[in-house]
């Protein structure tokens, strides 16, 4: 969630310096042009100046193909250049992905981008292009024989990726100065490392950490994959002039092929900016779980929810839904339906919808009155919708809160109120991943607690939802569900940082730990760990890393002056069955042996290492005594 | 078994040390009264009135009979330990910084910082027998370069070892007084200087986050500490391979709230290994001075806080050894 | 002449007399002293003996109160005790815990306490192992899919 980074520290360590030619800057790389011999030149060449026609003026012979001296043929690539630097920016947005016949879509970029350092060689050198090679296994550390996970650290200005090695040093994988000019990202299933850069979006993967795709969006700041990371969105502050003579923010990609698929203007109203940190509410398109859709809104009294389909990126049917006094919408994670809720007005009470797309049918709607503010939770697996209802008294003095449980497994989707103590106030909530529990903060008379639910079936006598426990925390601003469900961690963010390592199964707490001041906390995406940080974005001292196992055991500390972000490579879901992994655990016995053979070997080894170091220090350490002494007796006899 | 805390200044600590039996420890802070306490209850024995700024160093000779003390208002002065008695006042140019006997206690050195048309200066004292007869300083040493922070008393009295404040060490001939090694390792300001029992080697405690052991005779670096913090002290161990580290934030940039409360620790490191075995937390601020009871069995700590902590070690400390140590 | 010896003896004598009677006084002094000392001790003596047995008999009077205090406490733990163990569903009887002293009682709280530290450990360590295999396990099988993933 980028929209908690604050960008006016990093805007400043990156103060951006256009240092390059501006002629240079004028030049664009088409590559991915047919081969062809001398012959065709000409002809090709007029192409391209069609193709350009109504985006810039290439200069007179501004455009350059490079041959290859044995053969005579051209290398797929030629440079082409323009009138102004603007042009250029203008055919690298247009022009990219321009499908030129059936087998070549062209990849326009900046001449700069491509290789910016030949710049400085006096010698003209030839840019070096990504040649085809066999597709690289992008899945490959998924292959880890020990299931391991990895990370990115951002320190200083230096990217690394590491192994996580438990209560041992981390193994590095691969590092590199300057790799992102702000901060870096992981896409949704982790096949790619995301690096922000003056020019745009750079995406990395595989074993060699090669450079996947790019996208070119200058000053970009937020980007937001669909899950199935074939799509991207991309939003600059710096909007550019689009063919309509629009200014444009916003960028749909389509990742696999590296395509703009389609630009769009936002109003101030579409942006939603909180009115508190007076940053966007990142993401504005949301994507349905299938990347087949993606949906922005535009609130207040002409609302409308506007779906694109992908990837041709039209609107679904050519209209949009419209939504008078539309408020806040959110796509299911599990399906393609979209909740929305709209405010009283006048005669028309508040009201829940739940819209099925593509039909946009009205699958469920519920009326809700005296509603100050509704918040959409959808659980992970699209089971159940909790909205939380704020509402005032008839007296009008005071709030109080109550949920709404949508059950959508159920038949009609059948709505039951879930009541709370009138007095608490909802801070945070969340659900349990696929699981059936939630866990809030509420406040009351000046206390805090957190309250565990659960969705009770329907012999229950409580409907909707029941409290299995209130506990007490003090100082605790955030709560932390483990991506597999029952563990949560309670936390003291930028402040004590007490961690609580909580069991709802047993509803106890396993552990406490402390990570001064911490600013951060994240588990791996097995849920075995949970790694907890302190930015040098956000506190000035003691930043770095602490890594815990999810029973609340502290097992590795890593203090780094000027680190500023981990992050945990996410996995995807796993090809097995849900079938092939019953069996699996049922067989548990069967790996259990190997495991733990594994793991003393393992410390073995590393302990071994340890003892010879040790060994070496003492037996170095009892020869310089021996030095000293010999030293002192030539002294005395002296 | 709990720490004594030995409350008495009202301000911050700047130095403690042990006389050499470790029956007494002494103190400066800045509160400008130099104390002595009884070591093994925390009792305040005494003080020694006169300062009138900031007490810098402190110095007791080995026979517990003299007690030398640098302070802010420009001048070190001696007097007599167990009477509190001032015998003299040497007047200087600029603040003192640093004291200390020689072997044998028939001289003594202190330090006198850089000021405006002074430079920073160690000053040589012969210690006379009868106060009276008491001399001004007959010789003194000089720099051109960063300032001495820190100087201290080397093998049989041979040479003088200084600390630098831009992390310079360097050895001069304490008869000639001229520079006979000198090593850069360390970045910024050598904060404390502590010998081994032999004098073959010492720990450096620098600002720049890091402690090392040098050996005294080649000034190499024969094992580092690195910390995140600034280190303000740090001591060797008398009876074990270990060696303690203490220090925090820059007193500027301490937070005051009550967050930070009783979090400021003492680290203690393998000496040889280099590895951190331990820490003992309690102080509400910065560390800013470590000693070692000579026994090796208890330590002392001066914070920010303005207290003293005598903290003795459990008996688990002493049993407990790495297989590797033979 | 003889007048003069016998002014003499007198006057001797009369210094006899007064020698005398200066002794006496100084004797009678003394004695007297001696007395008062004496008184002095004794009822010295007499008060250390008061204020002996005051203490002796405040002693008692705390101890007696320790011991009821004790007692009660003993009472309250072994009520505690059964209770959690009626939780726990571990066989032990009021009765049983009847005629324990605090000291035995406390000693036995405090190893239940940690026999179900231990106990909450065990669980963990148990639970941390098999979510950590179960994972391991996992990964195993799935590596072939992913390879053959990847040739497709």
């Amino acid at each position: 969630d980028y929209s908690e980074i604050d960008f006016s520290d990093i805007e400043k360590q990156f103060e951006m310096t256009m240092s390059l030619a501006s002629s240079l800057r004028s030049v664009v790389v088409v590559d991915n042009a047919p081969i062809i011999d001398q012959s065709k030149e000409a002809k090709l060449f007029n192409v391209f100046k069609k193709i350009f026609k109504d985006i810039g003026k290439i200069v007179e012979n501004g455009i350059d193909m490079p041959r290859d001296p044995e053969t005579g043929m051209s290398k797929g690539y030629l440079f082409i250049e323009f009138e102004t630097p603007e042009q250029a920016d203008l055919a690298v947005k247009q022009a990219n992905g321009y499908q030129l016949d059936r087998s070549h879509v062209l990849a326009v970029n900046h001449f700069e981008d491509i290789e910016k350092y030949s710049l400085m060689e006096d010698e003209f050198k030839e840019p070096e292009l990504e040649k085809f090679t066999e597709k690289e296994h992008l899945k490959s550390w998924l292959t880890d024989e020990r299931d391991r996970d990895q990370w990115v650290i951002l320190k200083e200005n230096v990217v690394s990726l590491y192994w996580n090695n438990k209560d041992e040093q981390p193994e590095h994988i691969h590092s590199r100065n300057n790799w992102t000019e702000t901060y870096v990202s992981w896409s949704p299933k982790g096949t790619y490392l995301v690096t922000f850069h003056r020019q745009g979006v750079a995406l990395w993967g595989g074993d060699s950490w090669n450079k996947i795709v790019r996208f070119v969006h200058p000053d970009v700041r937020y980007i937001d994959f669909s899950p199935n990371e074939n799509y991207m969105v991309s939003w600059s502050n710096e909007p550019f002039m689009s063919v309509t003579g629009e200014p444009h923010n916003l960028i749909v990609w389509d990742v696999n092929t590296g395509t703009l698929l389609r630009s769009f203007a936002v109003t101030n109203e579409q942006l939603n900016i909180n009115e508190k940190t007076k940053m966007i509410e990142w993401p504005v398109f949301k994507w349905s779980h299938d990347d087949k859709y993606i949906a922005r809104m535009t609130p207040g009294p002409k609302g409308a929810i506007s779906i694109y389909e992908l990837p041709t990126m039209n609107l679904l049917d050519k209209k949009s839904v419209k939504v008078k006094d539309l408020k806040a919408f959110s796509w299911s994670p599990s399906d393609n339906i979209i909740a929305y809720w709209t405010p009283e007005n006048d005669n028309t009470p508040a009201r829940v919808t739940l819209l099925s797309i593509p039909s946009r049918s009205i699958v469920q709607t519920k009326n809700l009155f005296n509603v100050t503010d509704c918040r959409l939770f959808w659980q992970s697996k699209g089971d159940y919708l909790l909205v939380r209802v704020d509402r005032y008294k008839k007296t009008k003095k005071n709030n109080f809160t109550n949920f709404e449980l949508f059950r959508m497994r159920e038949k009609d989707i059948p709505v039951d109120v879930v009541e709370i103590d009138p007095n608490e106030t909802v801070n945070i909530l969340s659900w349990e991943p696929n699981g059936k529990r939630f866990a809030f903060m509420g406040m009351k008379n000046g206390q805090s607690g957190i309250h565990i639910f659960q969705v009770t079936d329907g012999k229950d006598i409580n409907k909707g939802a029941k409290e299995l426990v209130t506990i007490e925390k003090k100082g605790a601003n955030t709560i932390c569900w483990n991506p597999k469900g029952r563990f949560i961690v309670f936390a003291n963010l930028k402040g004590q940082g007490e961690l609580c390592f909580y069991d709802c199964n047993d509803l106890s707490e396993l552990a406490e730990g402390e990570h001064f001041q911490c600013t951060d906390i994240q588990w791996d995406p097995t849920g075995r760990y949970l790694i907890s940080s302190a930015s040098a974005w956000k506190v000035k001292n003691d930043t770095g890393y602490q890594l815990w196992e999810f029973n609340g055991k502290p097992l590795f500390k890593q203090p780094m002056q000027l680190f500023k972000q981990i992050i945990w490579r996410p996995r995807p879901e796993s090809l097995l069955t849900a079938a092939q992994m019953k069996k699996i655990r049922k067989n548990l016995k069967n790996y259990t042996q190997k495991f733990e053979e594994e793991d003393s070997l393992l410390k073995t080894k590393v302990s071994r290492e340890i003892v010879e170091r040790r060994k070496k220090l003492y037996k170095e350490w009892k020869e310089y005594r021996i030095q000293c002494q010999e030293r002192y007796k030539k002294d005395k006899a002296l | 078994m709990r720490p004594i805390l030995l409350n008495g200044h009202t301000r911050s600590l700047t130095k403690i040390k042990y006389n050499r039996e470790g029956d007494l420890l002494f103190s400066v802070s800045k509160d400008h009264t130099p104390t002595v306490w009884y070591s093994h209850n925390g009792e305040r024995l005494g003080t020694y009135e006169g300062h009138g700024g900031t007490c810098w160093d402190i110095d007791v000779n080995g026979t517990t009979t003299r007690v030398l003390t640098g302070s802010g208002d420009n001048t070190c002065r001696l007097w007599e330990a167990t009477t509190g008695k001032q015998l003299h006042v040497f007047e200087t140019k600029s603040a003192v910084r640093s004291v200390a006997f020689a072997f044998g206690d028939k001289e003594a050195i202190f330090v006198t910082d850089a000021t405006m048309g002074n430079k920073s200066t160690i000053h040589f004292v012969k210690i006379a027998e009868n106060p009276e007869e008491q001399q001004p300083p007959y010789k003194t040493i000089t720099t051109n370069e960063a300032k001495f922070s820190i100087a201290r008393w080397g093998y049989l009295n041979k040479t003088i070892v200084v600390g630098h404040d831009d992390g310079t060490i360097s050895i001069f001939d304490a008869k000639t007084g001229e520079l006979i090694r000198k090593a850069k390792d360390h970045t910024d300001t050598i904060q404390d200087l502590q010998f081994s029992n032999d004098l073959s080697y010492f720990i450096t405690a620098s600002k720049d986050t890091n402690s090392f052991i040098y050996d005294y005779e080649t000034l190499k670096v024969l094992k580092r500490y690195p910390t995140e913090r600034p280190v303000n002290s740090a001591a060797i161990s008398p009876l074990k391979d270990h060696i303690i580290l203490g220090g925090g934030q820059d007193a500027m940039s301490v937070t005051t709230t009550s967050v930070t409360a009783g979090k400021f620790e003492v680290r203690f490191f393998h000496k040889i290994f280099q590895e951190e075995i331990g820490r003992v937390k309690g102080h509400f601020g910065p560390i800013n001075t470590l000693a070692f009871h000579p026994s090796g069995k208890s330590f002392a700590s001066g914070g920010e806080d303005g207290y003293i902590r005598i903290h003795h070690l459990d008996p688990d400390y002493f049993t407990f050894k790495y297989d590797e140590e033979e | 002449r003889e007048k003069n010896i016998i002014h003499e003896r007198i006057k001797i004598i009369e210094k006899k007399k007064e020698h005398k009677e200066q002794e006496n006084t100084q004797r009678e002094e003394e004695e007297q002293m001696k007395r008062a000392a004496k008184k002095k001790q004794e009822e010295e003596a007499k008060k250390a003996k008061m204020l002996e047995e005051n203490k002796k008999r405040e002693e008692e009077r705390l101890e007696k109160m320790r011991l009821e205090a004790e007692k009660a406490e003993a009472k309250k733990l072994a009520e505690k005790l059964a209770e959690e163990a009626r939780q726990k569903n571990v066989n032990l009887k009021p009765e049983d815990l009847e005629d324990l002293d605090t000291a035995k009682l406390k000693e036995l709280q405090l190893k239940q306490a940690e026999e179900e530290k231990r106990e909450k450990q065990r669980k963990i360590e148990q639970l941390t192992k098999r979510l950590d295999y179960t994972d391991r396990a996992y990964r195993i099988e799935e590596i072939p899919l992913l390879k053959k993933d990847y040739e497709e």
